[in-house]
């Protein structure tokens, strides 16, 4: 590397990440959408849109529990959240058999307590996440080493990329439009340094998650060398996401509700107000961590005596007769012991300091009921040792185990923590995730305008030649056929047939299929008007998905806007700016494909490089 | 012959980056590991970050020494060097 260190950190960082370049926009590309799966699985089972969110989802878990599975071993139950607005349940009848099974056994529309029936098998959003960060079609491991590979050459390049550049944030201020080469160096560096924070530390923080594969000494270990803290907090995320996920793939095997009559004015109503509108106003005051044990402790006092009263007087509530009759089916001799879960789901609101996402009730109706309150995904960056808080009661409403985990702990698994909460954005609220979103978007932009610059820069020296040619291919394909495969992979998710057999795979098969064309096409006809064509395809995928959604979702426009079912319309919006994107290109391309073919045909002898385009 | 050789030794250099590289930051996360002595979980944390930090360092100051001879002979000798030491303070993979 003669030439100082400019140079041959130019060098360094145009090869390292050339070699993988085309794998690192994918991961990107498949990285950012993941910051959205819930939302994208959403999107993608359209029985799921006729969910609206309510209040009280509860009441219909309960009650249609209690007609499916009366006295049963568990129920479980996932709460509707911003991300996902039905209702997840899961249960084990009474001398029913433990199942091992991923998802939900029935979703409900929690507004009408009406189970969803046959939704859709999809790969959802699912697809993409594991996608970009253990490809498909490879066995896991190799696909993580590769993927690890690509990262760490993707950190060298973003380090290099920074030594390399003189006026790195003086260049950032500059945009040469219409100057080819230059432009394409300018939109690389806005695109690197608007969220180069963002794109060290996700870059680092998947290398470390990605630890357990690539550090083999280590001892082995599957995601991220983390056995310990780690693994625990990776079961407790996959079980919280995957409830939210199977929530979202559950309905085919979902039971009809006819017979059970919803009362969302449930008796209890009246007694939790008085019952825990105290401890409301007090969680409203514990903002601070240090008040929280004192708080709970004060909480769990005063409401613990009304509790039960309440609990025992609620057993002679009239309404415990209705639900005797719901109940008929299993166990009619029987007589129900209620428990008042809305007061206890208030109470552990307030002792969990946060929103809770899904309950577990263990022998309900029964006096020896359990009822197990989690709280949601941790909304705090520092919320990382001991898992998801939870606390449990009896029948009698006393808390009889909690959890809290403190975030309290050593300086390395703070920072592992905080870190790996970062890459994964589980803390992220939906500001917050828009924004990882957004800079997810400026790193694909980074890694594809990489990939141009390359060969924009070296056009007249090197076309025609096996290198640049193939360079030029894959770009193509790496590139504008990525969104070709994404854009069909979502439209195949509305157009192949909801009954047919492993409709995922064939979700997948279609994303892949319609990749492998693009790459053909690359190939063979790159030169005529490859990536005007690609680029177009793929925008008139895109402007049509939210025309499609309407057509084969049973949610019309207007009714998804009077419900609220943002998180869908906002995918439909997302689709929209994308196909803006792309058809932007489009346009410049076309403009730029006519001045060419207008001017007279310059000698192709070879140019010296632009002094600016240090790439 | 001179382009000949002067290929070898760069690919010479890229190896001892990429290979020579990954022994080092090895080490030398091991090294601090014991230094620092963390245990278990944080242990495995801790090397998690510090290798990457390292090898990501180890590879720029691969590639930013003029002569690929003098790159190699460097990274050569800081693992002969470190890991000499690893051993001889009873240090085991």
């Amino acid at each position: 590397m003669k030439g100082g260190l400019r140079k041959s950190m130019t060098w360094l960082h145009t090869w390292s990440s050339l070699i993988v370049i085309w794998i690192l926009f994918a991961i990107f590309l498949t990285g950012t959408t993941s910051f959205f799966r819930a939302e994208i699985t959403h999107w993608m089972t359209p029985e799921h849109h006729v969910s609206t969110p309510v209040d009280q989802p509860l009441h219909a878990a309960v009650e249609y529990l209690e007609f499916v599975a009366p006295y049963g071993e568990t129920w479980q139950i996932s709460l509707p959240d911003s991300r996902s607005p039905v209702l997840g349940l899961n249960w084990q009848a009474e001398g029913e058999e433990r199942q091992r099974r991923r998802g939900a056994r029935a979703v409900l529309d929690p507004s009408t307590s009406e189970a969803i029936d046959e939704a859709r098998d999809t790969a959802g959003g699912n697809f993409l996440f594991r996608f970009h960060y253990e490809l498909y079609g490879v066995p896991r491991g190799v696909g993580q080493w590769i993927v690890g590979i690509a990262s760490m050459l993707m950190f060298i390049a973003i380090i290099s990329g920074i030594i390399m550049y003189r006026k790195i944030f003086a260049d950032f201020f500059s945009f040469r439009p219409g100057k080819k080469t230059a432009s394409w160096v300018d939109a690389h560096v806005v695109g690197s340094v608007l969220a180069l924070p963002f794109h060290v530390m996700i870059t680092f923080t998947g290398l470390f998650l990605l630890a357990g594969t690539l550090l083999f000494w280590q001892g082995g270990n599957e995601r991220g060398g983390n056995q310990g803290q780690g693994q625990q907090q990776g079961q407790q995320q996959g079980q919280q996401e995957g409830q939210r996920q199977g929530r979202q793939q559950a309905g085919s095997e979902g039971h009809s509700h006819e017979n059970a009559q919803v009362n969302p004015q449930r008796g209890v109503q009246e007694g939790k107000g008085q019952n825990t509108g105290q401890n409301t106003d007090q969680n409203t005051d514990q903002n601070t961590d240090q008040n929280t044990d004192q708080n709970r402790t004060e909480i769990r006092a005063e409401t613990r005596a009304q509790n039960r009263t309440e609990s025992r007087a609620d057993i002679e509530n009239p309404r415990t007769g209705r639900r005797q009759q719901q109940a008929t089916p299993v166990s009619a001799q029987r007589e129900p012991v209620d428990v008042d879960l809305d007061a206890l789901f208030e109470q552990a609101e307030a002792l969990l300091n946060q929103s809770v996402a899904d309950i577990t009730v263990t022998k309900p109706m029964t006096d020896g009921v359990e009822i197990r309150f989690r709280g949601s995904e941790k909304s705090h960056l520092s919320h990382f040792r001991g898992g998801i808080p939870e606390v449990s009661f009896n029948a009698d409403g006393d808390v009889i185990k909690e959890n809290y985990p403190s975030g309290a702990e050593g300086a390395v698994a703070t920072t592992y923590g905080v870190l790996r909460s970062l890459h994964e954005g589980h803390f992220a609220d939906i500001i917050t995730r828009w924004l990882l979103f957004f800079a997810g978007v400026l790193g694909t932009v980074m890694v594809g305008s990489g990939a141009l610059l390359w060969s924009q820069k070296r056009q007249r020296q090197l076309a025609g030649k096996r290198g640049y040619e193939l360079v030029s291919a894959l770009n193509l394909a790496g590139i504008a056929g990525m969104f070709v495969a994404l854009g069909a992979y979502f439209w195949a998710n509305r157009i192949i047939p909801v009954d047919i057999e492993d409709r995922g795979d064939l979700e997948i098969a279609t994303f892949f299929s319609a990749w492998l064309l693009c790459l053909f096409y690359a190939v063979l006809f790159r030169n005529k008007h490859g990536w005007l064509i690609q680029l177009a395809v793929a925008g008139v995928l895109f402007v049509l998905l939210p025309v499609l959604d309407f057509l084969t979702s049973p949610v019309g426009l207007t009714d998804a806007i009077a419900g609220g079912d943002w998180v869908r319309l906002s995918f439909d919006l997302i689709a929209l700016l994308t196909a803006l994107g792309l058809w932007t290109a489009v346009y410049y391309l076309f403009k730029k494909s006519r001045t060419t073919n207008n001017k007279p045909v310059k000698s192709r002898a070879p140019q010296k490089p632009m002094k600016d385009a240090t790439v | 012959m001179l382009v000949s050789s002067e290929r070898w030794l760069f690919i010479a250099r890229v190896f001892a980056a990429a290979v020579g590289g990954y022994a080092l930051s090895t080490v030398i996360s091991l090294l601090l590991l014991m230094v620092l002595d963390y245990e278990g979980r944080e242990a495995r944390m801790f090397t998690g970050m510090a290798f990457f930090l390292a090898y990501v360092t180890i590879v720029i100051v691969a590639f930013s020494i003029c002569s690929h001879k003098k790159a190699v002979g460097v990274l050569l000798l800081g693992n002969v060097g470190l890991w000499g030491i690893w051993y001889l303070v009873g240090g085991t993979l």
